[in-house]
């Protein structure tokens, strides 16, 4: 059975998501605060956490942070919806996705999923890739640039190993929500382009100082490339 | 420099004054036959330069802190409302203190207010939607619960609360651009890519209901202003008119650049606004075509303020063969 903890002070909230989890075969803990959350996401092992952002006496980003600090578990974060600064803010400390409350409970579980999916198949499912000077590992899922390893979450590592290889030609936006955040793609929600702009924060300009993920207009994103990079 | 403007003119003034009082007096006493002063021009000389050093720090005392009190005002006006003078502004004994700390009371009560519209803005958000939350899920729960013949009302119920929470949503963002809450400091975006984003999601949402969205775009467009409340006000537009054109016809959206203004177009094909109420539907609440109930009333509205804070203009015209344009003007840079 998968384990989710919920951070979240509605105490209502969750009993009823933890009924409805229950069905879909989720076994549900229940962090009435912040500091609880971080004490049992540290003492147990959870598949995910789902983390709500706006609790009244905790700063859910400061959770976030903490829980990022030490563990990788898959974070769900809980946003009020049309709030774009929780959001970008939350993708960039590393959660893994991002559900505006309120939320029905069938999208809730379609996203655990997603995410469970993703993360399931953390695997080798590659080898290398290498393109200048950027070097991405898909068996210890790790990047390096320049010989430098560049921390990133698992959504960007996904997101750059999605671009990388097939470097030098467009990606639609839609296959990089399927693919890489692994929902069917809605429009106006932009978390997908969060996500490539935290990339390309941390990869930073190419070496001649060109931009390395372009963004093509009505089309998606592509990664600069004069060649495609060579599979190791 | 233009404290160097002012000492030059103060000095001016004062030497033209002093040099028609000792002219004055001269002519006096040469009426009684005597001087009162005898003076050299090596003691003009001294007199002068002695005037220019005063008239310097008579200006400087006095442009000082007005500069400081000018930028502690600019800060605020940038939205930087913790800003405080300089204490040492405080401690003059003139009327140029009495303003400073009077700037100051003036300040405290803005950030108070401001702070608190910002904490009333997440309480309500967190109030309201506390209670829809925990119904959605306990919907989703009855749902599965009931045999398919109360499925079609519980279908119902969630439309219900999700308009209920697209309303307060709406709510929030348009109490948000009044206030100014969330606004830092411009920046410069691509209008051109922004409007281009829009569509793309637009004509996704659209295809859906058999309608469509194609653009028309020039080249990059520079605006100077808040990229993500730019993007609700043509959001908000683009899918109010694809909400009303026609199945099966395909809403235009158009920029363009002319004179460093840009000039955005959004027409649609269906049934338009009597022409009377087309300032009418950037109010809140105004819903022209009825029947149609979803997402009433607030798009246009957030749309107007939007443009509104980015010293641009939108207006609706119906198009001669039927559909509604709105038009939205903006100063590019």
């Amino acid at each position: 059975m998968e384990r989710v903890l919920v951070v979240d002070d509605d105490a209502g909230l969750c009993d009823l998501v933890t009924r409805f989890l229950a069905r879909e075969g989720f076994d549900t803990t229940w962090a009435p605060n912040g500091a609880t959350g971080i004490e049992r996401a540290f003492a147990e092992d959870y598949s995910l956490i789902m983390l709500d952002v706006m609790m009244p006496d905790t700063d859910g980003f400061e959770v976030l942070r903490r829980i990022r600090q030490q563990s990788r578990t898959p974070i769900l974060m809980l946003t009020a919806r049309g709030d774009t600064h929780d959001r970008i803010r939350g993708l960039e400390l590393g959660a893994d996705d991002y559900l505006p409350k309120p939320f029905d409970p069938a999208e809730l579980v379609a996203r655990i999923r997603a995410i469970l999916r993703r993360t399931a198949t953390r695997g080798p499912a590659f080898g290398a890739l290498a393109l200048g000077d950027i070097e991405l590992d898909g068996g210890t899922r790790t990047v390096r640039r320049n010989g430098a390893p560049v921390d990133l979450t698992t959504v960007e590592f996904d997101l750059l190993a999605a671009l990388l290889r097939v470097a030098g030609a467009t990606v639609s936006r839609e296959d990089l929500v399927r693919n890489v955040l692994g929902r069917e793609f809605s429009p106006f929600d932009r978390s997908i382009d969060t996500h490539v702009c935290n990339l390309r924060r941390k990869l930073g300009p190419l070496e001649d100082g060109g931009e390395r993920i372009k963004g093509v207009r009505g089309a998606g994103y592509l990664y600069a490339s004069p060649a495609r990079p060579g599979a190791r | 420099m233009r404290r160097l403007f002012f000492t030059i003119f103060l000095w001016f003034w004062m030497t033209l004054f002093s040099v028609a009082i000792i002219i004055t007096a001269a002519m006096l006493g040469a009426g009684h036959g005597y001087f009162i002063l005898r003076l050299s021009l090596h003691d003009l000389l001294v007199f002068t330069v002695a005037g220019a050093i005063f008239c310097y720090l008579v200006t400087r005392n006095l442009t000082k802190p007005l500069n400081q009190l000018g930028e502690a005002v600019a800060s605020i006006a940038e939205g930087r409302i913790e800003t405080r003078v300089d204490p040492s502004l405080k401690q003059r004994r003139d009327e140029l203190a009495d303003l400073a700390r009077n700037f100051d009371r003036m300040a405290e009560r803005i950030e108070a207010l401001v702070t608190g519209q910002r904490r009333l803005l997440g309480d309500v958000s967190h109030e309201l939607r506390s209670p829809l939350s925990r119904l959605i899920v306990a919907l989703g729960l009855v749902k599965r619960d009931c045999g398919p013949e109360a499925a079609e009302h519980l279908d119902r119920i969630g439309l219900e609360a999700r308009r209920l929470d697209t309303l307060i949503g709406q709510l929030l963002a348009l109490t948000r651009i009044d206030s100014g809450v969330d606004r830092a400091t411009p920046a410069r975006f691509d209008l051109t890519n922004l409007v281009q984003e829009v569509a793309n999601d637009a004509d996704f949402e659209a295809r859906a209901a058999h309608r469509g969205v194609v653009i028309e775009a020039p080249s990059p467009c520079p605006v100077t202003g808040f990229e993500e409340l730019m993007r609700s006000a043509i959001e908000n537009v683009v899918r109010n008119a694809v909400r009303y054109t026609r199945e099966g016809t395909t809403v235009e959206i158009s920029l363009q650049v002319r004179e460093s203004r840009a000039l955005l177009r959004v027409r649609d094909y269906g049934p338009g606004v009597p022409d009377t109420m087309l300032s009418d539907i950037f109010l809140p609440f105004r819903r022209i075509v009825s029947g149609d109930f979803e997402g009433a009333g607030l798009g246009l509205a957030i749309a107007e303020r939007a443009v509104a804070v980015h010293k641009g203009t939108i207006r609706a015209s119906n198009a001669p063969t039927g559909g509604l344009i709105v038009e939205i003007e903006l100063p590019a840079a």
